[in-house]
Formats: structure tokens, C-alpha cells, sequence
């Protein structure tokens, strides 16, 4: 019987879509109803997923989840799991649905009640990501019992061969002793072999599971080309799990979504959209940003559905004066709305920066905990949970206009890179992958809401303790500012029911949180 | 032969029907938890025994007389029979299997295979306890020869041994699929299980036919199994769903193991009576003749018959309640042509060499079931 401790995956080893941050946040309306969703993946395939919903306004009376495996469809789903309201909360509900297959599946979470009926779908990836560690006191209690039962084996062996085929009240003989032992020396022996036999069996287990069945994100590779003088930025992915491949789709637009971050301090930031160039290249126009080590997150959606965040790392050189000199901006600290700057420039780029392409290079008063100073004499500041406003110099909320459909991005990273997430207002899901389980008759709608929105949250819990730095980006008035703040958190980050916040006037999206900046 | 024997022994049905519930359970509604009424089936299979024995262990030891205690094996001064302990060592091997099966779904994902690490436990358990049963069956048969009660006993120890068959061949499952019966591995698979198997009743039981019987008990309980099932609506819980199954999925159609087994009774009939009284180097001559000519048998008469039904058992002649052809197909299944057609025949088709290696693999399991009997009929306690 095999007893050793396993090796804890390096948390990059652990990612799917984000890194380190397994749980999908939903945040929407299910017809009358606006609901927040938690899913908390099994750790591993087949196994036991967890969902959370609070119902944010009104009285639900019946709560279901229906879980949806993207080759199979809703007509191969089962029967709803009706969700149980969870005992001294009236608006909590909780189901738990198991994911028998790896790759994309939704989750429908139907809300009935007295204003009626809605349904919201939340995609999830089902894939093996975890791989436990047996715990101490596990072992030395399998140890026992498989001792116990070994030892037990080999005396049943002596017995069967001396004490039990003697008539009642016989006495055993020297010659049955000796065969009593030589009984029990074979059977030690046999037991040993049935036991190696055991541990490879378990072995073998482990090796197919590490090798064919844990999740391994689709491999990256980064690196820095040069065409006419102008670096530009190429990554070439590695389609090679055909169980997975497949033509990729534009999630808000874009088929990929890359963020940089530059290594060690996380002091330079970049939000890029590389296009195409081939059947599994990617390319990018580079930014005017510093030399220096760069870790990259490449957030795609597979046509599956299955979404994912692969990981490469690049060395950027200094990049050469008369390419900088072509950014209009160069130079400026702050991000740029590249609408405006790009465009002038596009025709003089051998590689087209994309339009939605944004960027922050830090300066020492960029990072904050509660207020981000911006360009122009803005201000952005981080209010309860995971909430931002934009402020005048005045310090007067700003109105917020979408930027690439969302009303905010925010990117959560912790300092070690162990946890990376690309949060929007409305979760931490691929909106292509949910359009995807809409089906295409269905379009995906994040209402929009008519009156002005001066604050957003981001529905997110942090996945585990330490520094974090997060990179909030909101749109006023054409141009996109990129708030950073830096926080810690500290304690036990997840009880798996968040708490809720009431709807304010001026924000459409809220998030509840249980951990405070 | 106390009433608490025959307790045990329907324990052990438990432990075999509640194998194939649990399997079309799973295949059908496919929910997995630890109360599902099947599982509380094979845990009751495991633990009424136990317990029963354990009780005996405890009157025998403080309560007992003399000649009770004499008629035990003693550990630690606690006494019991050679069976009891068997059986205890077996529920304690299922209950081990417990949290390791838990601690292994939740470190490999939920297994929904049969053959598994943990389920090898289990199912070592599982073994343990029967064997604990049939060994005080056994030990009651062979007290009570010569009486009428002695029948009773060897009638019992009879339908415990088909219970074995039964349970053995739930663990065969994967192998023994009729889409796998034109393959080396299928041969393999059942020539070193049965012959064992069967020729425990033969050499052991006082009873006349008891091979056939046997295997007349697991035939019968399968064909009950898959007459049963079907009457109850069931509907799969888990996505995804390719075959939406309505009622209980049976299992596949029982191997033809009657065949091998009133073959068996014959020969034992006319030759393997005779076996018992040799001694010495004739006995161990003897005994590997009568191995290779059973294990020969077995295997021919399995080619013969399996071959051919399994051809039967793919065509839509089969498809019907009584054989169940093409209705064993778990909900999460995408049924397609395959399911029509022998498996592997690239990879393991039936060759010269994989029927040599059964061959032997037959020859020295019905050696060692001669073996086997040869102690148990010498078990006195």
C-alpha cells in the first residue's frame, strides 16, 4: 500500500482560466431577479462541484442548477438539482452538481418566484487541477489498519494450516507447528508480493493521471521578433490536447487577451489584444514600455467553450528610439486610450497596435490602498469590497463609458504570481464560452443600465492570503485610466458564502465581499 | 447447524446482488453517494456476518463451554473459528477500503471503474467475508456428515460456493463484456477464475450435482438481476447524458458457465470421487491429470459455447427482455455501431499464444481448486 506524500503542484501547474483562482463569480439578473452565483469546482474529474446563489433582490421560492456539458447539450442533461436555501439566510441558496467529464460545462440557474422566472448560465471548466497530499494522520492510520491487516492475514494463514484442521481439542503437534510457521513465512511472503503489486498498480494510477488527466494549460512560448526595425511581440501556442483544441473565439471582441507584468516589482502593466498570424501564432505590436523580464497571462475561449490563461514569460530589450519616438504618447506614464493615439499612427506600424491596447508604467505614487493618483489630475479610489470610482481633481464621481463592452476591468495579482485573475463587473467567467452555451439564436445580455454609473464592483473573492496587486481599468470620457492598488489579505479568505450588499442608485453591479482592502 | 449460518450466507447474496444493483445504479442514475440503498446492501453483506461472528467469538470465549472453546482457534485468548476470523479480517478490509476510496475520489477523481486500488480492497474484503462464510459452512458439513442436518449444511455450502461464482464474475465485469468474448484477455480472464471456482463444490460439497448447482445459482441470480432491473424507472442524474435510459440497466447476459460445470459433475462422478483417497506422489499425480483434463475442458467447452453465444448475444435476435442485448448500455454512453461488434480484435484477438497462456492459466487454477478442496475438507474448526 502506497504511503507518501505528494507533491504539491506549483500553483501555475493549478491554472485554468486565471491562475491559482479556480472559483466562477457570476453576477447578472435571472429575469426579475439579480443573482450571484459562486461555482467552486471539483478540484478533480469526476467529482463535486459546489454552487452558491444569492438572490440580491426579491423573494425566490425555488432555486434549481442544471449542469451542461458542451458536447452533450441541455437534451443531454438531467433533471434540475433544486438548490436548499441555506438554514438562517432567506435569499442563499445551495446545490451541489457533479461534473463527470473534463471541458466545458455551464451551469443554468434558474430563480422562480412571485415575479416569475429567470435563468442566468455560468460557465465553468471541468478539469483536474489539484492533486492532494495525504494528510499525516491519514497515513499513519492507513498504516495501522494495513499493518493490522497484514499481520492478521499471516497468523489466518499459520491457522488455516495447523489449529483449524485439527479435531476440537487436539493439541498441535511439533510437526504442525513447523508447518503452522511455514505456512505463515509463505504467506508473508505471498502478502509482501500482493502488496508491490499494490503499490505500482497505485503507481501506475498516479503516473496516468499526472500525465493524461491533470490539467496542463496550453503551452505559450514568447519572444521578442524584429521586421523592418520595429519589435513586436510573437507567441506561438502549442494546440496539442486534441481533447481541448479547437478554433478559438472572440471573447468582448478579441480573441486573445494578454496582460503583462513586469518581474520582479510588477511596477509595469500592459492590457494587449495579439491578432493572429497563422494557425497558432499570435503577434503584438510592443507598447513603449521599459526593458525587462515580463511575465505574460493570455486569457483565450476554444470554440468548446473551454476558456483558459496560458503563461509564458519574455525578456524585453530596450526598445530602439525611433520606434518609441512613433508612439505619439511616448513617454507618458499613464495609460493611454489608444483609440486616439493608435489611430494616428497605425498606417507606420509593421505590427498594428490593436485600438483597445492599454498600458500603465508606475510611478512610486501610482501604488495605493485606498487612492490611485491618475493623469490630468484624476484620482481613482477603492471603496468597500471590491468597488472603484473615478474622481474629478474636484473630487466629483466621474461617469464610466464601457470599454470593450465592460464597465471596468480589473486584473488581480498576487505579488508571487500565484493567483492571477482578469475580473469583470459581471464575474470572472469567458463571455464567449457563456454565448457558446447560450447557443448562437441566444445573444448574451449584460443590461446595460440607462442611468450614469460612477462606481463599479467586481464580484471576486480572494483565492488566498498575501500581497496582492490589483490593476483596475475604467473608461471616462474616451480615455481608459488604469488605477493599481496594492493590498493584504490576511486570514481564512473563503467561507464560500459571500456577503450581500444592498443595490445603490449609482452603481449597477455589486459585489460583496467578506475581505476588506 | 445454528440458525446464524444461514444468516450469513443470505449476507453473502447481499454482498453479490448488491454489487449489481450498485453497478446499474451507477450506470443508470449514475448519483454517487454512500448511502444509496446499494451500498448499504454490500455493507450489510459485510457487516451482519462480522457481527454474527463476532458475537459467537464473544460467547465462545466468555460464555462458551469447553468443547465450544476447544472447537475454536484462539487469538489472544479470544476463540473462534478458522471462518469467523475470516470474516472479521474481511469487514475489516472493507471498512479500510472506506476512507481510502474516499481519500481516492478526492485525489483522482470519482472511479467509475470497477477495478480500482481501493476497490481491490474492498473487494478483497468482500472475498474475505464470503470465504469466512463458506469456511463455517463448511466446518458444519463436514461436523455434520452422515446426519441430516449434514445435507442441509452441504446443500448451504453449495449455494454459498455459487454465490462466489457470482461475485467473482461481477468482478470479471470489464473483461468478460460479450463484445470482449473474441479476444486472448476474455479467455484469460475467466480460465483463471472459474475453473477454481468450480471445482471448489465439486471436490467439496457432499452433494451430488453441486458444481451444477453452483453455477445454477449464479445463472439464476444474474438472469433474477436482469429480469428485475428493468422494472424499475430510472433516469440518469448526472450530465452528460447520450442514452437516456428509462428503467434500471440490467446486466449482460451470464457466461454460459452451466456448460463447464455439468461437464464437471460428470467427470467428478466417474473419476474425481476417487481422487480424494489417493495419497502421496499418486495424489499429486492424480490431481494434476484430473487439473489438466478440467482445465482443457473448461476451456474448449467456453470456446465452444461462449464463442457462439457472444456472436448471438450482438444480434438483434438478442434484443429482448429475456437476454438483454443491447440494453446494458450506461446512460453516459454514446451507442453507435460499436455496440454491435466485437471489441480489440486488432489489438488482442484470439491467438495461438493468449489460448496457450489460458490454457495453463485454466490447468493450474483447477489445480489449485483441487488443492484448495483438498485442505478444506480437512477444516474441523
Amino acid at each position: 500500500m502506497r504511503i507518501t506524500l505528494l507533491l504539491w503542484f506549483a500553483a501555475l501547474g493549478t491554472a485554468f482560466a486565471h491562475i491559482g483562482s479556480p472559483n466562477v463569480y457570476f453576477e447578472g439578473t435571472a429575469g426579475p431577479y439579480p443573482v450571484r452565483v459562486i461555482v467552486r469546482p471539483p478540484g478533480v474529474v469526476p467529482g463535486l462541484a459546489e454552487i452558491n446563489v444569492r438572490i440580491l433582490d426579491g423573494d425566490a421560492d425555488r432555486v434549481t442548477a442544471l449542469p451542461v456539458y458542451f458536447r452533450a447539450g441541455r437534451e443531454g442533461a438531467p433533471p434540475p438539482d433544486l438548490a436548499e436555501r441555506v438554514r438562517g439566510e432567506t435569499n442563499l441558496f445551495t446545490a451541489t452538481l457533479w461534473f463527470m467529464e473534463s471541458g466545458a460545462y455551464s451551469v443554468d440557474v434558474s430563480v422562480e418566484g412571485s415575479k416569475g422566472k429567470g435563468t442566468v448560465v455560468v460557465p465553468v471548466n471541468s478539469v483536474a487541477m489539484t492533486r492532494n497530499s495525504m494528510k499525516p494522520w491519514f497515513r499513519n492510520m492507513l498504516l495501522a489498519l494495513g499493518s493490522l491487516l497484514f499481520a492478521s492475514a499471516v497468523w489466518l494463514s499459520g491457522a488455516a494450516f495447523s489449529d483449524s484442521i485439527l479435531e476440537p481439542g487436539v493439541p498441535l503437534t511439533s510437526k504442525i507447528r513447523w508447518r503452522k510457521r511455514f505456512a505463515m513465512a509463505c504467506s508473508a511472503i505471498v502478502f509482501a508480493g500482493l502488496l508491490t503489486v499494490g503499490k505500482l498498480w497505485w503507481d501506475k494510477e498516479d503516473r496516468e493521471y499526472r500525465t493524461n488527466r491533470l490539467y496542463k494549460p496550453t503551452p505559450m512560448r514568447a519572444e521578442i521578433d524584429d521586421r523592418g526595425g520595429q519589435p513586436f511581440l510573437q507567441l506561438a501556442l502549442n494546440f496539442s490536447n486534441r481533447r481541448r483544441s479547437g478554433p478559438l473565439i472572440p471573447d468582448h471582441g478579441k480573441l486573445m487577451h494578454l496582460f503583462i507584468v513586469r518581474e520582479p516589482e510588477s511596477d509595469v502593466f500592459a492590457h494587449l489584444h495579439p491578432i493572429r498570424a497563422g494557425s497558432s501564432n499570435f503577434q503584438a505590436a510592443l507598447p513603449p514600455l521599459p526593458e525587462g523580464k515580463y511575465q505574460l497571462y493570455a486569457d483565450i475561449t476554444h470554440e468548446n467553450g473551454f476558456f483558459e490563461t496560458l503563461t509564458a514569460t519574455v525578456e524585453l530589450p530596450a526598445l530602439p528610439q525611433s520606434y518609441v519616438a512613433l508612439w505619439k504618447t511616448a513617454g507618458r506614464s499613464e495609460v493611454i486610450c489608444s483609440s486616439v493615439g493608435a489611430s494616428l499612427n497605425l498606417t507606420n506600424f509593421i505590427v498594428a497596435p490593436d485600438m483597445d491596447d492599454s498600458w500603465h508604467i508606475a510611478r512610486e505614487y501610482s501604488f495605493a490602498e485606498r487612492r490611485s493618483r491618475l493623469p490630468d489630475g484624476l484620482s481613482m479610489t477603492w471603496e468597500s469590497n471590491l468597488t472603484f470610482r473615478l474622481l474629478s481633481p474636484e473630487g466629483a464621481s466621474l461617469p464610466v463609458e464601457p470599454y470593450m463592452g465592460m464597465f471596468g476591468h480589473a486584473v488581480v495579482r498576487h505579488k508571487t504570481g500565484s493567483v492571477f485573475a482578469h475580473v469583470h463587473p459581471v464575474g470572472t467567467f469567458s463571455m464567449a464560452s457563456q454565448q457558446f452555451f447560450l447557443g448562437a439564436t441566444n445573444t448574451v445580455s449584460h443590461k446595460h443600465p440607462t442611468n450614469a454609473i460612477t462606481s463599479v464592483s467586481f464580484p471576486y473573492d480572494f483565492p488566498r492570503t498575501g500581497p496582492y496587486r490589483i490593476w483596475v481599468q475604467l473608461k471616462s470620457q474616451g480615455r481608459v485610466y488604469t488605477g493599481v492598488f496594492d493590498t493584504t489579505v490576511q486570514g481564512s479568505t473563503y467561507t464560500g458564502v459571500p456577503i450581500a450588499s444592498s443595490l445603490t442608485n449609482n452603481s449597477a453591479f455589486q459585489f460583496a465581499s467578506r475581505k476588506q482592502p | 447447524m445454528p440458525a446464524k449460518t444461514y444468516w450469513t450466507v443470505l449476507a453473502m447474496a447481499c454482498l453479490s446482488i448488491g454489487m449489481i444493483w450498485d453497478i446499474s445504479w451507477h450506470i443508470s442514475i449514475g448519483r454517487d453517494t454512500f448511502w444509496a440503498p446499494a451500498h448499504i446492501m454490500i455493507q450489510l453483506g459485510g457487516v451482519v456476518p462480522a457481527l454474527l461472528f463476532t458475537l459467537q467469538a464473544w460467547h465462545t470465549t466468555f460464555r462458551g463451554t469447553a468443547a465450544e472453546r476447544a472447537g475454536a482457534i484462539s487469538l489472544f485468548g479470544v476463540c473462534a473459528p478458522l471462518g469467523a476470523w475470516v470474516t472479521i479480517w474481511g469487514a475489516l478490509a472493507m471498512v479500510t477500503s472506506a476512507p481510502f476510496d474516499d481519500w481516492w475520489h478526492n485525489t483522482y477523481g470519482l472511479d467509475v471503474k470497477i477495478v480500482s486500488p481501493p476497490h481491490a480492497v474492498l473487494g478483497l474484503g468482500m472475498l474475505a467475508v464470503s470465504v469466512g462464510v463458506l469456511l463455517n459452512v463448511l466446518s458444519w458439513q463436514n461436523r455434520l456428515a452422515g446426519t441430516p442436518q449434514g445435507k442441509s449444511a452441504a446443500l448451504l455450502f453449495t449455494i454459498a460456493s455459487g454465490l462466489m461464482i457470482t461475485m467473482q464474475s461481477v468482478f470479471g465485469t470489464e473483461y468478460t463484456w460479450p463484445n470482449r468474448q473474441h479476444t486472448d484477455i476474455f479467455y484469460q480472464v475467466i480460465a483463471h477464475i472459474f475453473p477454481f471456482l468450480l471445482l471448489i463444490p465439486a471436490r467439496v460439497a457432499n452433494f451430488p450435482w453441486a458444481t451444477t448447482m453452483a453455477a445454477g445459482v449464479y445463472t439464476v441470480l444474474t438472469l433474477f438481476m436482469i429480469w428485475v432491473l428493468p422494472l424499475f424507472p430510472a433516469q440518469a442524474r448526472l450530465a452528460p447524458i447520450y442514452n437516456p435510459v428509462t428503467h434500471m440497466v440490467p446486466p449482460n447476459f451470464p457466461l454460459l458457465l452451466i456448460v463447464p460445470a455439468v461437464v464437471l459433475d460428470l467427470l467428478m462422478l466417474v473419476w474425481g470421487r476417487k481422487l480424494i483417497a489417493f495419497r502421496g506422489w499418486k495424489a499429486f499425480f492424480h490431481d494434476w491429470l484430473f487439473a489438466g483434463v478440467i482445465g482443457t475442458l473448461f476451456l474448449g467447452l467456453m470456446l465452444l459455447v461462449q464463442w457462439n453465444f457472444a456472436k448471438f448475444l450482438l444480434t438483434p435476435a438478442a434484443e429482448n427482455w429475456f437476454f438483454a442485448g443491447n440494453r446494458v448500455w450506461p446512460y453516459y454512453l454514446q451507442l453507435k455501431e460499436w455496440t454491435h461488434q466485437f471489441w480489440d480484435l486488432d489489438e488482442d484477438p484470439l491467438s495461438l499464444s493468449g489460448i496457450t497462456i489460458a490454457l495453463v492459466l485454466a490447468i493450474v487454477a483447477a489445480r489449485l481448486g483441487l488443492w484448495c478442496g483438498r485442505w478444506m475438507l480437512k477444516v474441523r474448526r
